[in-house]
């Protein structure tokens, strides 16, 4: 090997190993700004539903975003039927985060519970990250021209305009792309659910 | 400059043989073997819930840790065991209120997440300590609060492996005991130590790697110039 | 491969609007350098590489740590609280914590050694005054750095360190005590002088980067000194790329290797780097009983407590950094390097010696001995500085090579 060639051997072999070196040490420091054990360790959150009233919606904290769980009503529960036509994705097929595994029946993809009067449901806008406010009687003699003739009862996110039923599924010609999503949840006992 | 060097690392060493006689006026501690292996890690975590936890808190370390660390690797059901009522994300906590603690005992016992790292002699000095108990030689500290390893001897824990007096059969069970807690206190007081030495070594076998193709490379880049 | 960029055409564009390029070929590439540079000369590239790694871990540090001294339960506090986070909780936190912690002793290291062989080959000398100031400026920032840097941990060493630093000030007559206030904040060090602190160890890193830029860019007009101390003809000149880089790379790895061993197995540098009592948290009713600031420190630690008088102590200590600065116009011999001057070389190991003793009785707790030892040493380092003007009249130097 002449010294020529030796010489640009040890050249790539030494920049090939720094890059590498200071690649590697770029690892921690990425690691280092993605969430910590105690931040993750935080993301499960306990909830008492029957602390819920008949017709009561509560706003609670997971992951520190708002989730709400809204006890619904016989009749709120029936408003649900009757306007696939005004809904973007009336059977919640879009993405994963719509949907759920428990979501067996057409019926559970109408109600998105586990427990058809007990909504748990993200309460951030899946258009750019608002908190939607429930307007949960029908027609617009309560909320005016904010809301369709035709309104269901729901919730409306005032930053953009966007609507969604009271199973949080997302009206048509609104600005959100789709249903509020489904956070991760369990029941631990009949009244105890577990997010995350 | 090499003169220098050499007369510089003479003067270090006559430093550092100064400072050896010094440290020999205090009392010198009981030698330990700590060892952070999985057995004597989960021996330590009982003593310390069995005994420590009486009095004391680890608030840097929560009962999913036990979990989590690898290193404890304990299983979900036997922490539960252990927690009781305990949420899982919460530190480990002495049920010991620290008005009660002040009216018992005069003062707040001292966490123990960090025990091992602030104290000269670290591991060594906790297992001393343990088994530091022993007659006030001058009668004037009352049995239980004399300790020959605590700085001006009269400490306000009482001696909680029983080592004062006890019977010479149980001596081998009482040191094993103290020698786990020391190491699972060594351990929580740095959590990543064994992880962190193992990731050394190869950082290390990499760096002496790359140092010698750098030296080829100067060797090489200056082998046309005359010096 | 780093030719060819350089001669590009983005290479080019680049360079007939900024000059960006040209900077970097008269800074890092053409450099002229005397061929006979030793190792010692590698100190200057390596300390460059420990400043960057100390900037990157603070800023990861930083996104993490919490200035704020709010009690949470047993004597804790939330900006210990959040260091502990940092070690635990955080990803990879220890190693950027670690990184840090030994990085700041590892800066001292490297700066030291730069120093002695600035003083051993006389680099201190016309035409090289400002580059000793700028460097003499850039160890007091260094400094002030550390000092503010060891309080944020809120540690008990923290606590009282910065209480007997702080003090200083308290010392001036007159305004004293106004001072004292002003720098803390309060009237003891508490939740006011960690907030500031920490703004202020944000503060003098970037002056650090800016003198650090121009003690390179004044080196870069007088060019490197050399061993021999004697100005070098064309033919001895060699550019510094590639060859020194490859030779500082070199210097730089071997510099890699032992940090590592300190970062992976020895991060506390046995009571060295983190001291032992810096894991409980502070607690201003309680001094511990052996209180001395890190190794760095000490030598100027103990020139101030070999005084027997607070006010003079404090004098003493800020006479010992002005006998620094003024080192270019105290030497007045005609030879740089200590190769050729027997006497000066001489003065030179009792001088390193002093400040190694120095360093050494300031880091042990007061015995009358080593009081004793601690005032000879200070002795020996401003007598270094004041036999300085007269050596030459009766030093005979040894024959001057022509060249290199």
């Amino acid at each position: 090997m002449t010294d020529q060639t030796r010489r640009a051997l040890l050249y790539t072999v030494a920049s090939g190993m720094g890059a590498a070196g200071v690649a590697a040490t770029a690892v921690p420091f990425v690691r280092s700004i993605q969430p910590a054990a105690d931040t993750l360790a935080a993301a499960v959150t306990e909830f008492d539903v029957s602390s819920v009233g008949e017709g009561m919606l509560k706003t609670i904290a997971w992951r520190g975003q708002p989730v709400f769980v809204l006890h619904r009503t016989a009749a709120m529960l029936e408003s649900l039927h009757g306007h696939d036509e005004l809904l973007r994705d009336p059977m919640s097929r879009a993405i994963p985060e719509v949907q759920a595994d428990w979501m067996k029946t057409d019926e559970q993809r109408i109600t998105r519970s586990i427990k058809p009067e007990i909504l748990v449901v993200s309460a951030v806008c899946t258009h750019l990250g608002c908190v939607p406010g429930i307007m949960p009687t029908p027609g617009q003699k309560d909320w005016g021209e904010a809301v369709p003739a035709n309104w269901p009862g729901g919730w409306h996110c005032a930053c953009h305009g966007s609507n969604y039923d009271l199973s949080g599924r997302v009206f048509k010609n609104v600005p959100a792309p789709y249903n509020l999503f489904l956070p991760p949840y369990k029941y631990t006992n009949d009244t105890t659910i577990l997010i995350g | 400059m090499k003169k220098i060097i050499m007369s510089f690392v003479l003067l270090l060493a006559m430093g550092g043989a100064s400072g050896l006689s010094q440290a020999e006026e205090s009392v010198a501690l009981k030698s330990v073997d700590i060892s952070l292996d999985r057995a004597t890690l989960q021996k330590g975590l009982h003593v310390f819930t069995d005994v420590c936890m009486g009095c004391h808190s680890l608030r840097y370390i929560t009962w999913k840790d036990l979990m989590d660390y690898p290193e404890i690797g304990l299983k979900r059901e036997a922490v539960d065991e252990l927690r009781e009522d305990a949420p899982l994300n919460a530190p480990i906590k002495t049920s010991l209120s620290e008005a009660e603690a002040k009216e018992n005992y005069g003062i707040v016992p001292p966490d123990l997440s960090l025990m091992a790292r602030a104290r000269e002699g670290k591991g060594a000095y906790i297992y001393s300590l343990l088994t530091g108990f022993a007659h006030d030689p001058k009668g004037r500290v009352e049995d239980g609060n004399y300790n020959i390893y605590f700085p001006g001897h009269r400490i306000a824990m009482g001696d909680p492996l029983g080592w004062l007096d006890h019977e010479p059969e149980d001596e081998q069970d009482l040191k094993q005991q103290a020698r786990a807690v020391a190491s699972f206190l060594t351990f929580v007081s740095d959590p990543h130590q064994l992880e962190r030495q193992a990731i050394g070594k190869w950082v290390i076998i990499f760096l002496i790697v790359l140092t010698l193709v750098l030296w080829l490379l100067k060797r090489a880049v200056w082998s046309d110039v005359e010096h | 491969m780093i030719k060819k960029i350089l001669d590009s055409s983005a290479a080019q564009w680049l360079d007939d609007r900024t000059h960006a390029v040209q900077y970097i070929r008269f800074h890092l590439i053409d450099y002229p350098t005397p061929k006979n540079l030793n190792y010692m000369y590698a100190f200057g590239s390596i300390a460059l590489v420990v400043l960057i790694l100390q900037v990157l871990t603070g800023l990861f540090l930083a996104m993490d740590y919490k200035a704020a001294t709010l009690p949470t339960g047993n004597g804790f506090s939330l900006a210990f609280d959040s260091v502990e986070r940092i070690m635990r909780d955080v990803n990879s936190g220890w190693l950027i914590r670690y990184m840090h912690a030994v990085g700041a002793s590892a800066f001292f290291f490297v700066i030291y050694l730069h120093m002695a062989r600035g003083l051993y080959y006389g680099s201190y000398k016309k035409p090289r005054e400002f580059l000793w100031i700028m460097g003499v400026m850039i160890l007091v920032i260094m400094q002030a750095t550390v000092f503010f840097g060891y309080l944020l941990p809120w540690g008990q060493m923290s606590f009282w360190g910065a209480t007997v630093i702080t003090n200083i000030f308290g010392a001036i007559p007159v305004i004293g005590d106004w001072l004292l206030q002003l720098v803390r904040g309060g009237f003891s060090v508490g939740d006011p002088t960690l907030g500031r602190f920490f703004a202020l160890h944000f503060l003098t890193p970037l002056l650090l980067v800016v003198v650090v830029l121009w003690h390179v860019m004044a080196l870069h007009v007088v060019h490197s000194n050399n061993p021999t101390g004697v100005e070098t003809s064309e033919k001895n000149i060699i550019p510094f790329h590639p060859y020194y880089t490859v030779k500082d790379l070199f210097g730089i790895g071997v510099f890699l290797i032992v940090y590592s061993y300190f970062v992976f197995f020895n991060p506390t540098g046995n009571g060295l780097i983190i001291e032992v009592n810096n894991f409980n948290p502070a607690n201003p009713m309680h001094t511990p009983g052996d209180i001395s600031p890190v190794w760095y420190l000490t030598p100027w630690y103990e020139i101030l407590r070999s005084v027997p008088d607070k006010l003079l102590g404090i004098i003493g200590m800020g006479f010992a950094y002005v006998c620094l600065f003024l080192l270019p116009w105290l030497d007045r011999s005609p030879v740089r390097s200590a190769r050729y001057r027997p006497v000066y070389r001489m003065m030179l190991i009792v001088f390193f010696a002093a400040i190694a003793t120095l360093g050494y009785c300031g880091h042990h707790p007061v015995t009358p001995e080593l009081t004793l030892v601690g005032r000879i040493a200070s002795v020996v380092y401003f007598a270094f500085f004041f036999m300085l003007p007269f050596v030459h009249k009766f030093e005979k130097t040894k024959p001057l090579p022509e060249d290199l």
